[in-house]
């Protein structure tokens, strides 16, 4: 027992991808109105190709002793997309006064957890009231 | 707010005697406009905001923003704040008073979600006894911490001497909240134990200035003073008592260094730390195109715990000429030094009570103590070297660049390589700038990096040791963990030693609409070190589209895209525990 028999390696290989998607619109359809719209959109991937390292020698002559890497590559997947929104509305009642209209969604999903699952959605709403001097 | 609150009042305080001076003879302007938005802020959440909102608010509540700009005889105000939650507001304060006082003020709060680690990858166990374990000792913590910022500069100018300008400048940034605190217990079991820190920590930076400024150029001279505080105590914990896994007998206690029988001990300890920094700068401008900047930076860096120090001292001068309409040299030059003091490690030498070893020391059996000098890889002098030169082929053909960036790392004590401990880079590039028909332009980069010696750790992994078998594990021949360290043989790194970066960009605009597109190319390697195959390969594009529209729209659409392929070889050594 307690015996090493040099070691075993090999070369890893890691890939990473991201695509970002995003889009944009200001609309002043009268003096009164002023109207907004944001969109991103993201999708992440990235993992590690499987990989062995192989102690065919060392198992050979310790048949109990388990080398098997075949799900170690996946601990070190990342599978996520987010997507951010925001819309915005604002209509001037006089030329000093306005309501404004403000509403976000940030949903993100993780789709491959590692420590814990990170996925939710959050969403945010705003009503103000303004006036300017 | 408390730091914002003294600071405003100290600021108006000390420019009253500037504005009663300016107030005779001057002509009348007066002008005052704002503006004022409340309301409510409605927030819901679905499964985890940890990172659908990791740095924004989740909290209902009123919001408000108020804006004010007024120009009066006495110079100009400026002031936004916005509040979005308790945990989430920012603002700026700008204002200035007869061009004598000008003071530049902000502030931003908001909160950033760590995340909670439940430790389940933590929990397994072998079929002798060996387990993997973990204890959360505050399962229901969110672990947050409120990160708020406040800057100031103000400026002096005297009237009677326009030249000299003084500043003061204060720095406030506060991060407070939780953080999860993990401890390690070895080796009766890998016990991971978690508990909640309450943490309240400001960094304090306050710096005085001083200036005289001429037609040509400018000298400065700077000092700055960072302290970093814990307010709040450290947490405590409890190590296990080191037990066989399978006897849970107390046979291992000469190779710990302490276990239980220190007692309750703080835990997750976190630094504080002192800095002065002193800056002397220089800048002077020739009426002929000669331009020429030099400035120097003394620091002292010492952690309040230990008192260790680290120390820093840098020079920069950077010259440039014109020569006629088209060509452009310019050259940056740098030297500086780190130093750090080294410390002495002396392992405790502790007595096993019981087994086969009981009364021993791990000296008394294998002879070695790991009695060590910590030296620091962060000693070094530095050296570097850009030189640049810019060519104007004229307004049809663009512009041509060519630069040689060379820097030296030349370690005291850290071996990047066998031997060596000196980094030697050369980075060669050429760039080219050209607008070939209205509306386009063309940007295109081709950057070359060779690295001679690049950052890697010697014999990092790769153990090649091999042993007998021992039946009995106590035997002082058998191979112990620092037998297996020294016989690694790979070198690891994460530098490339030969790199190359391509960019190209485009823009073209027709009528109201513009369109970009830049692709960038980084390919790097690394196999000088042994069995160090190491390799990189990054592309990254985007593309934009956008438009004011007309009067009454405006609209963008964009596309990023991003791929990086990383090699890196990986070892275990072959053993049976």
């Amino acid at each position: 027992m307690g015996g090493q028999d040099g070691f075993s390696r090999n070369v890893l290989k890691y890939n990473e991808t991201s695509n970002s998607l995003l889009a944009g619109v200001k609309i002043h359809p009268s003096k009164r109105w002023d109207l907004g719209l944001n969109v991103t959109y993201t999708a992440s991937e990235g993992g590690l190709d499987p990989f062995e390292l192989p102690a065919d020698d060392y198992v050979a002559i310790t048949p109990t002793t388990s080398y098997d890497f075949s799900l170690t590559n996946t601990y070190s997947n990342i599978d996520v997309d987010r997507l951010n929104a925001d819309a915005m509305l604002k209509y001037k009642v006089t030329d000093d006064l306005w309501l404004r209209l403000w509403y976000q969604i940030a949903d993100f999903s993780d789709n491959d957890p590692y420590l814990y699952d990170t996925t939710g959605t959050v969403q945010w709403a705003t009503i103000t009231a303004g006036w300017s001097f | 707010m408390k730091a914002l609150r003294i600071f405003v009042l100290a600021a108006l305080l000390a420019a009253l005697p500037f504005a009663v001076a300016a107030g005779e003879g001057d002509t009348t302007t007066d002008e005052t406009k704002g503006s004022v938005e409340v309301g409510g802020l409605f927030a819901d959440v679905s499964d985890s905001p940890d990172m659908a909102a990791e740095y924004s608010t989740v909290n209902d509540g009123p919001v408000g923003k108020i804006k004010l700009a007024t120009y009066q005889n006495w110079g100009a105000l400026n002031f936004k704040f916005k509040y979005a939650a308790q945990d989430q507001n920012s603002g700026d304060l700008d204002f200035d008073i007869k061009r004598m006082v000008r003071s530049h003020n902000s502030y931003n709060s908001f909160p950033h979600r760590l995340g909670h680690d439940p430790m389940l990858n933590l929990n397994s166990t072998s079929r002798n006894g060996k387990v993997v374990q973990n204890t959360d000792f505050s399962p229901n913590q969110d672990y947050v911490m409120n990160f708020a910022v406040f800057e100031d500069r103000t400026e002096f100018q005297f009237p009677g001497f326009r030249p000299l300008t003084l500043a003061v400048e204060f720095r406030e940034q506060n991060r407070n909240g939780h953080t999860q605190a993990f401890t390690t217990s070895h080796c009766d079991t890998c016990h991971v134990k978690s508990q909640s820190h309450r943490r309240d920590q400001q960094t304090t930076d306050g710096t005085l200035e001083a200036g005289i400024a001429w037609k040509s150029g400018l000298v400065k001279a700077r000092y700055t003073n960072r302290k970093l505080r814990e307010s709040l105590p450290s947490v405590t914990g409890t190590f296990d008592k080191n037990l066989h896994p399978e006897l849970q007998a107390p046979v291992f206690d000469n190779r710990m260094q302490y276990d239980s029988d220190v007692g309750v001990v703080p835990v997750d300890l976190k630094p504080e730390i002192d800095k002065n920094t002193t800056r002397l700068d220089f800048r002077w401008a020739s009426k002929n195109g000669f331009a020429v900047t030099a400035n120097g930076v003394w620091s002292e860096t010492k952690s309040r715990g230990t008192n260790n120090k680290a120390d820093y001292s840098g020079y920069v001068v950077t010259a440039a000429k014109r020569f006629g309409n088209n060509l452009q040299l310019r050259w940056n030059g740098k030297v500086y030094q780190t130093e750090t003091n080294s410390v002495y490690i002396e392992p405790i030498q502790r007595v096993t009570p019981a087994g086969p070893q009981a009364g021993t020391t791990y000296y008394d059996i294998y002879g070695v103590t790991f009695d060590q000098w910590r030296n620091s890889a962060l000693n070094r002098d530095g050296i570097g070297s850009k030189l640049d030169a810019s060519y104007r082929l004229g307004r049809k053909w663009g512009t041509i660049r060519g630069f040689w960036n060379y820097d030296v790392v030349d370690r005291e004590f850290y071996e990047v390589a066998p031997g060596e401990k000196k980094t030697t880079s050369n980075i060669l590039g050429l760039t080219y700038r050209v607008r070939p028909a209205k509306g386009l332009r063309l940007d295109a980069e081709f950057k070359h990096g060779d690295v001679n010696n690049a950052f890697m750790v010697v014999d990092a992994t790769c153990s090649t040791l091999v042993s007998d078998r021992y039946a009995n594990p106590w035997n002082p021949e058998t191979p112990q963990y620092n037998d297996q360290h020294e016989t690694r043989i790979a070198d690891t790194t994460a530098t490339a030693s030969s790199w190359n970066r391509a960019v190209l960009a485009v823009g073209y605009s027709f009528g109201q609409t513009t369109l970009t597109g830049r692709y960038v190319y980084w390919d790097g390697t690394n196999t000088d070190g042994n069995l160090t195959d190491w390799s990189k390969t990054r592309s990254t594009a985007t593309i934009t589209a956008w438009s004011p529209g007309g009067s009454s729209w405006d609209w963008y659409v964009g596309w990023a895209y991003q791929d990086m392929s990383l090699d890196a070889p990986a070892c275990i050594p072959v053993f049976d525990g």
